[in-house]
């Protein structure tokens, strides 16, 4: 285990959801202990490329480069049995088509010996053409349903990412704003993992109805730590 | 004129009992002198300097200063800077800092600060960051936020900041970044400024450590146009919201 892998470890948290053991990741994935398995969301590859091929505006397209490194990093630390990308996790349904050879083999050497599950999105809702995994709507793993977005409907057991969480606090007169981990004790949604992703206020509308007031948590990424804030401290 | 109240008759009534209060409060430094004041105010620690070097210069003061703060883990908020003065703010005590030589303030000021510091410092500034979005609306990279259309435009602004990292990790000779540190040295920095005046108050920095704010410092505290520090001082807020402790070693 390389220096890096060993300080990221001890700065996750360890959470107990639906009694089943998850680390929130600083770098913004979830692993379950019990299942080894690795969850990240909302990679948006090709989201520079997109720009250019749809409207024209020529941003770089590097963001694709920058997400499968940190995602490397992350499957080497945990050397998950499943790697489970919850969605978006191409910017849009032909993005999987312009990914340049170079990064379909880094991504295919990541496949290697492991299990890779691709759950649809709405920025992607047809399965990756010539790139292996496993492709599905939404998928349940023991006691948890993985599924892209979020169904204020559904009640137990949830783990959702598509609205990108990110929280503000004000302290000392200072907001601080990160991307975060959202949830109470029967639904939890994950932050964007992609690299050139926004964020959206864990306190906005949208996500009117998915969280019980009283037991909202939030957990805070901020460089190689993760902090739990409870509800009161949030701020839009 | 500032350190020879004989000359202040000349000054208007107000501004001579202004300095005759900061005199009474503090210190008034003479014309070799960089006086510098640090006191506490709500729950920040200040620190106020009068290099008198123009705005240019003390903006690129403030940068490096709190730079080199940020390294020293003194944890700075954000610094403010006027045509006379620059204030920097952070969580932990000044004058304890300085007292105890973590760091000197004969450290803090020297004139290495020119060298290394300004490279990296300039690379993650906000105002750099600044300085690419207009180099990259005019480039026509980016568009600007339209009435009506808001929502498009603030997306896209927060963009521009992650476009500029991406260029620099990838692309650091990319035109857009040429022009944004060309931009950037033409209308931020006064670095020649800023050197002689470094050199010149070398071992001639008058340090006061005050209760409570001086008057001299008043204006430089009502300046608009503060610049915020993103470093380990957000870590410190986080923890202390997340456990209601504040931690600052």
């Amino acid at each position: 285990m390389n220096e890096l892998a060993q300080i990221e470890e001890t700065c996750g948290i360890e959470i107990n959801f639906l009694e089943n053991t998850f680390v929130l990741d600083p770098a913004g994935c979830l692993f379950w202990k019990e299942e080894s398995l690795l969850v990240v969301s909302d990679l948006h590859l090709e989201k520079g490329s997109s720009f250019a091929a749809k409207k024209g505006l020529f941003i770089p397209p590097y963001d694709t480069q920058a997400t499968l490194e940190k995602l490397a990093l992350r499957v080497l630390h945990w050397q998950p049995k499943t790697v489970l990308s919850l969605g978006d996790s191409f910017h849009d349904d032909d993005a999987a088509n312009r990914l340049p050879n170079s990064y379909k083999q880094h991504l295919s050497q990541l496949m290697l010996g492991r299990d890779w599950i691709w759950v649809s999105g709405n920025h992607d809702p047809s399965p990756p053409k010539d790139l292996g995994g496993t492709f599905c709507e939404e998928i349940h793993i023991a006691n948890v349903n993985f599924c892209h977005e979020p169904k204020p409907e559904f009640n137990i057991g949830e783990i959702a990412g598509h609205l990108h969480p990110a929280a503000k606090i004000k302290q000392r007169g200072k907001s601080v704003r990160r991307r975060c981990f959202v949830g109470d004790e029967e639904r939890l949604i994950m932050p964007a993992f992609g690299s050139f992703t926004g964020g959206l206020n864990v306190l906005d509308e949208a996500y009117a109805g998915l969280f019980s007031k009283r037991s909202l948590k939030s957990w805070m990424i901020s460089g190689e730590h993760v902090f739990e804030m409870s509800a009161k401290k949030l701020v839009l | 004129m500032l350190a020879d109240p004989k000359l202040w008759n000349k000054l208007p009534q107000q501004v001579s009992e202004w300095l005759s209060i900061q005199e009474e409060h503090s210190i008034l430094p003479s014309r070799n002198e960089l006086l510098v004041e640090t006191y506490p105010r709500g729950d920040r620690f200040y620190l106020v300097a009068y290099p008198f070097e123009g705005r240019l210069a003390h903006q690129t003061l403030g940068m490096l200063l709190t730079r080199r703060l940020e390294r020293m883990k003194a944890k700075p908020l954000g610094f403010v800077a006027n045509d006379y003065a620059i204030a920097v703010w952070g969580l932990k005590d000044f004058s304890k800092l300085f007292k105890d030589k973590k760091p000197s303030l004969e450290m803090l000021f020297d004139e290495d600060m020119l060298g290394d510091d300004l490279e990296t410092w300039l690379d993650e500034s906000f105002l750099l960051k600044r300085t690419f979005r207009d180099c990259a609306t005019i480039a026509g990279l980016i568009e600007r936020r339209f009435p009506g259309k808001e929502k498009t435009g603030r997306q896209m602004t927060v963009s521009s900041d992650l476009i500029y990292d991406v260029l620099r990790t990838h692309e650091p000779n990319h035109i857009l970044l040429k022009t944004t540190r060309q931009e950037a040295a033409y209308g931020l920095l006064d670095i020649r400024r800023l050197g002689e005046m470094l050199s010149r108050i070398s071992s001639r920095i008058v340090h006061k450590p005050l209760d409570k704010i001086s008057p001299l410092a008043v204006p430089i505290m009502m300046e608009i146009g503060k610049e915020g520090i993103a470093g380990e001082a957000h870590e410190a807020l986080l923890k202390e919201a997340a456990t209601g402790l504040l931690d600052i070693d």
